[in-house]
């Protein structure tokens, strides 16, 4: 008897709906009405949506040293109750030595990488589909000085008006002899899965893109970096992949210049962007988290509350279930501190310490392409068809 | 403790189940007919579609539920309650959709996902769901060289 076979269409989605990308992808060679179900781009968003409600892990990239004494990159879920990791057999094998690798940001279950350089990769490690991008169209030259070049900041995120996945790419130039803080000026390219190319956009950078541990986040359409404007304020530079706008949007009050014994790291929060504020070093730290409760307004920056001070752990990492947060402790580890409880736990995931780097992630079966129409109607779970 | 109001069903076959009244209103049809009818005592004449062994599942599961209060207990029992065989799994399915269950509807689906999850490639799939392979030769080629980064 084919407990499947005669299932009403919506009981058969329920149990499709439930399955990893992994096995759907299994499924879809099974007979033609399981693979037109599967393929469908309105199947694929209501698959996406059931994650977003309730399968959201966190990826992790982190490097490890194996037995030959190299380092190696590997990305890893970490899902469920927390302690249980699966390491992703996403074939990176371009990636894996690559000493400079970056996660770059997640988005409807594809995510970024990046060595800064040269390469730049978008992949569905559920899927493993993945697509390199085409170079970068940005001189490495000033054609009228000698002006080194450098990519100072990449960004990914999703276009909802024209469906696409984009990455924008900022250079600066400074003059090679000099050796200034600030860069001469910057240029910037935006690629979009739409065209398959990068294009130059006519835009002025407000500010300059520092580094800052844990703070790239891509966030309400638009990817945020930490940045110093021209009087040598820090600020949070923002793009929004959408008008393709840069916006400068201001740190709370009491942090105006730049102290260099406190770092700042960027994390979404209950739908919201939180700074967290700590001390570079010091066995002890707090750390203070800063919510700004309406997107874009300085005065809405709210003091939520203060975590510690802990023992031996250096930097937050992302926030989990809105009520624990994932942390880097001082040997290379993985900690969780729960908001409620206040207790810190021991994840046993180990890597070289300052090697982590978290997203909030979700399976899904989007292609790397985009162009699935269906993905922008996060209301619609109409499935009239 | 409160003495509750029994409603008494009668599936297809005839026979009825006293079962509790905030037990049976779990089942979304139930609840409607109810009420629709006097909440006291009622015979539900729809529900004689429903064969006997469904019903009696479903009274069954309901009972157990209520009656296990820790969540470790629950799982426990949910896991033992849902290892029958796939015939089974389709009378419980069947029933959970017609009675409106949804903690039983959850309960299968997530089994016979656990099912698929556990299959290593394909063909095992279609032998464990009785599936005919629809795809002519040629277009089966075709999905595989287009997914050719996928392991199947």
């Amino acid at each position: 008897m084919e407990v499947i076979g005669d299932l009403p269409r919506e009981l058969f989605l329920e149990i499709l709906l439930r399955l990893p990308a992994e096995s759907l992808m299994r499924c879809k060679y099974v007979c033609k009405y399981w693979h037109s179900i599967i393929t469908n781009p309105k199947f694929i968003q209501l698959h996406l949506n059931y994650n977003y409600n309730n399968n959201v892990c966190v990826l992790l990239k982190r490097c490890l040293v194996t037995c030959l004494g190299q380092k190696e990159n590997l990305l890893s879920l970490v899902c469920g109750n927390g302690f249980s990791f699966v390491n992703l057999d996403v074939d990176l094998s371009l990636y894996r030595k690559e000493p400079c690798l970056q996660l770059l940001g997640h988005c409807d279950g594809i995510i970024c990488l990046s060595n800064y350089r040269d390469y730049i990769l978008l992949c569905n490690p559920a899927t493993r589909e993945s697509m390199l991008l085409p170079e970068s169209r940005l001189p490495c030259y000033h054609s009228i000085r000698s002006l080194i070049s450098q990519t100072t900041g990449l960004g990914f995120g999703y276009d909802a008006k024209s469906h696409c996945f984009k990455v924008v790419r900022i250079v600066s130039y400074w003059e090679e002899l000099r050796g200034s803080n600030l860069p001469h000026f910057s240029r910037v390219e935006v690629y979009s899965t739409g065209t398959d190319s990068w294009k130059e956009i006519n835009v002025t950078v407000p500010a300059h893109v520092r580094y800052s541990p844990c703070f790239e986040t891509y966030f309400n359409g638009a990817f945020h970096w930490y940045a110093m404007d021209d009087n040598g304020n820090e600020v949070i530079l923002s793009f929004n992949m959408g008008n393709e706008e840069f916006q400068v949007i201001p740190m709370p009050s009491f942090i105006s210049k730049h102290d260099h014994s406190i770092c700042s790291s960027l994390l979404v929060w209950n739908d919201c962007i939180a700074l967290v504020i700590y001390p570079e070093r010091g066995i002890e730290k707090s750390f203070e988290i800063f919510v700004m409760k309406e997107y874009g307004v300085k005065e809405s920056w709210t003091n939520v509350l203060t975590i510690g001070p802990l023992t031996r752990v250096e930097r937050p990492l992302v926030f989990r279930k809105n009520d624990e947060i994932l942390m880097e402790g001082s040997h290379g580890q993985m900690m969780s501190y729960n908001l409620r409880n206040k207790e810190v736990k021991d994840l046993q995931i180990y890597g070289i310490p300052k090697s982590f780097s978290t997203l909030a992630y979700v399976n899904s079966l989007v292609s790397v392409e985009g162009g699935n129409q269906m993905l922008d109607q996060r209301d619609n779970t109409d499935f009239g068809w | 403790m409160l003495l509750s109001k029994n409603s008494a069903l009668e599936s297809k076959d005839n026979e009825i189940f006293e079962v509790e009244e905030s037990i049976a209103i779990q089942s979304e049809l139930i609840k409607t007919m109810t009420t629709m009818v006097n909440s006291k005592a009622y015979v539900n004449e729809r529900n004689q579609m429903v064969p006997e062994a469904r019903c009696r599942k479903q009274a069954n599961y309901h009972v157990e539920q209520n009656n296990k209060i820790v969540d470790e207990e629950l799982s426990d029992w949910e896991s033992k309650f849902f290892e029958v065989d796939m015939d089974d799994l389709h009378e419980l399915f069947m029933a959970a959709n017609y009675l409106e269950i949804e903690s039983l509807l959850n309960g299968v689906t997530k089994r016979v996902g656990d099912f698929i999850k556990a299959c290593k490639n394909v063909e095992v799939i279609r032998q464990t769901f009785g599936i005919n392979n629809d795809f002519a030769a040629q277009q089966e080629e075709e999905i595989r060289k287009l997914n050719s980064w996928n392991h199947i």
